[in-house]
């Protein structure tokens, strides 16, 4: 399986990748991929956890689960985002344990629009990398 | 909702109806507007979107009847009071038939026009009472079925992340027999996954509610979007993707994401049950009166004596747990009900070793009896 090595900076510095999500598992399988790949990994278990970290540590990419304190958490915080000069344009992956395939209708598609990919879990490592190498590109 | 001040149409030809009422039932502490003949109420219901109104059966222009029509399609909920002239029987019994609640005789004293307003208001109450009731009982069986989902969901999901966390190597070296047995924990926890994700659309799937978010649907904007989806797996699989369709196909009535789960079963099979090099073929067609959207495969095939029953709930050809490729059993089932439920039909043909074609006809317009 091919890695990714854009998680180093031309400069030489690691990009930063926040991960927002109730799933303390999720959370720790999605570290260990993307440190593999060399990025810098901030996580967050909460949505108010998430905008605070961004603040303080201004993340490359933010990687957003879409059900977490409530419904729709990770819709509130893209959009949260969104809303700041600082983070509106950065780029944010939007990813959920909701059967996409399904008729699905408790959500309008709106919602996920404004970030660059909506991804099904369980997402495999080598398709997470992948999305977030083209999300960052996409922002350049 | 309706409150003290419930708001109270009246259409009447006759001046002294209409004032008399008004002055009736602004004492009784309605809010009241009138409205001299059919057209000039009509056009006053939609302003003021009343919940009761009182129509007089013989006007002038645009009968009370017409009225009475109009208005029951404009909003089934309001609660409508004819006021006849001559109270004969048939003509009571034609305006219930437009869905009056009530009539009152002339002429009438103000006790009896408040009264029958009286209860026409509390009708209504109960009206919009359960209206919201079925409403939010929806909206919480939706949740339910979501946070089920998304229950079911997110604990496979978590080990499956695990696992191939493991497989890839990223959590230290691990021997080819352990990678063996992890990959068959990843193949196993999948299958689950799907089999969820299939058993709740089929649980859940509502043909009524589905149709009240009927709207014109181009398939080949459906074909697109899925075999986008599917093109990762076709990939993988080394089955090419084929579409084939008229450039300008007349869009059919349909609910957007039932199509796609349908097209995404179909072409997901064909791709699933094929050789390393097949093809699977989609081809639309402009039929007359319907749309043709056939997806055809070069695959396995079915035998002949399995495609009566392949729709069934959980049927496999192949019912060995070990079999080389598993679905979840529910695909078919769920393409069969959503296709039943846009009025369409389906047929397969098949030979096994040279591959099945799936038929599937959308009629261009609907009849409402046609959906089952």
């Amino acid at each position: 399986m091919q890695l990714t090595t854009t998680g180093v900076t031309m400069s030489g510095m690691a990009k930063k990748i926040l991960v927002i999500d109730d799933d303390p598992d999720f959370v720790k399988s999605t570290t260990i991929v993307l440190k593999s790949a060399g990025y810098e990994v901030l996580e967050a278990y909460s949505g108010k956890e998430g905008l605070e970290k961004s603040d303080t540590d201004n993340p490359d990419l933010y990687i957003i689960d879409l059900m977490m304190e409530t419904y729709s958490e990770g819709a509130n915080v893209v959009d949260a985002l969104n809303r700041k000069e600082k983070t509106k344009n950065k780029p944010k992956i939007m990813i959920t344990s909701v059967d996409l395939k399904g008729p699905w209708d408790s959500y309008q598609q709106n919602d996920w629009l404004a970030c660059d990919f909506l991804v099904q879990k369980p997402v495999r490592p080598g398709d997470l990398l992948r999305y977030v190498e083209k999300a960052l590109t996409k922002h350049q | 909702m309706v409150t003290a001040k419930a708001n109270i149409l009246v259409v009447d030809d006759d001046e002294m109806v209409r004032l008399s009422c008004r002055r009736v039932l602004e004492e009784d502490g309605y809010s009241v507007k009138t409205a001299e003949n059919g057209e000039v109420g009509l056009k006053c219901f939609k302003e003021i979107q009343p919940d009761l109104v009182l129509v007089d059966l013989k006007m002038p222009g645009k009968s009370g009847m017409d009225v009475l029509e109009e208005i029951e399609v404009m909003d089934p909920e309001v609660v409508k009071i004819v006021i006849t002239g001559y109270a004969t029987v048939s003509s009571a019994v034609e305006a219930m038939k437009r869905g009056a609640y009530d009539f009152i005789p002339k002429p009438f004293t103000p006790d009896e026009i408040s009264l029958i307003v009286a209860r026409g208001v509390e009708k209504r109450r109960l009206l919009l009472e359960r209206k919201a009731l079925k409403n939010s009982q929806e909206k919480i069986r939706r949740n339910m079925v979501s946070l089920v989902s998304h229950e079911l969901r997110a604990p496979l999901g978590a080990t499956v992340q695990y696992l191939e966390v493991l497989q890839a190597g990223m959590a230290g070296s691990i021997s080819s027999d352990a990678k063996e047995l992890i990959d068959r924990c990843v193949i196993r926890l999948r299958e689950l996954l799907e089999l969820i994700g299939r058993w709740i659309s089929l649980a859940t799937f509502d043909p009524a509610r589905m149709a009240e978010s009927f709207e014109a649907v181009s398939l080949i904007d459906v074909a697109k979007e899925v075999m986008a989806l599917l093109t990762a797996m076709a990939r993988e699989r080394s089955v090419s993707l084929n579409l084939d369709a008229p450039k300008r196909l007349p869009s059919i009535q349909g609910s957007k994401v039932c199509l796609q789960e349908i097209f995404f079963n179909l072409i997901g099979n064909a791709i699933k049950y094929n050789k390393k090099g097949g093809w699977v073929k989609v081809t639309l067609y402009d039929e007359d009166q319907e749309v043709l959207a056939e997806i055809a495969d070069n695959g396995v095939g079915i035998p002949e004596e399995h495609l009566p029953r392949i729709f069934d709930e959980f049927y496999r050809v192949d019912g060995r747990r070990n079999a080389p490729i598993r679905g979840s059993g529910l695909g078919l089932s769920i393409v069969k009900t959503m296709t039943g439920a846009h009025g369409g039909r389906i047929h397969v043909g098949s030979r096994v070793g040279e591959g099945t074609t799936f038929r599937v006809h959308f009629p261009k317009v609907l009849n409402p009896q046609r959906q089952n």
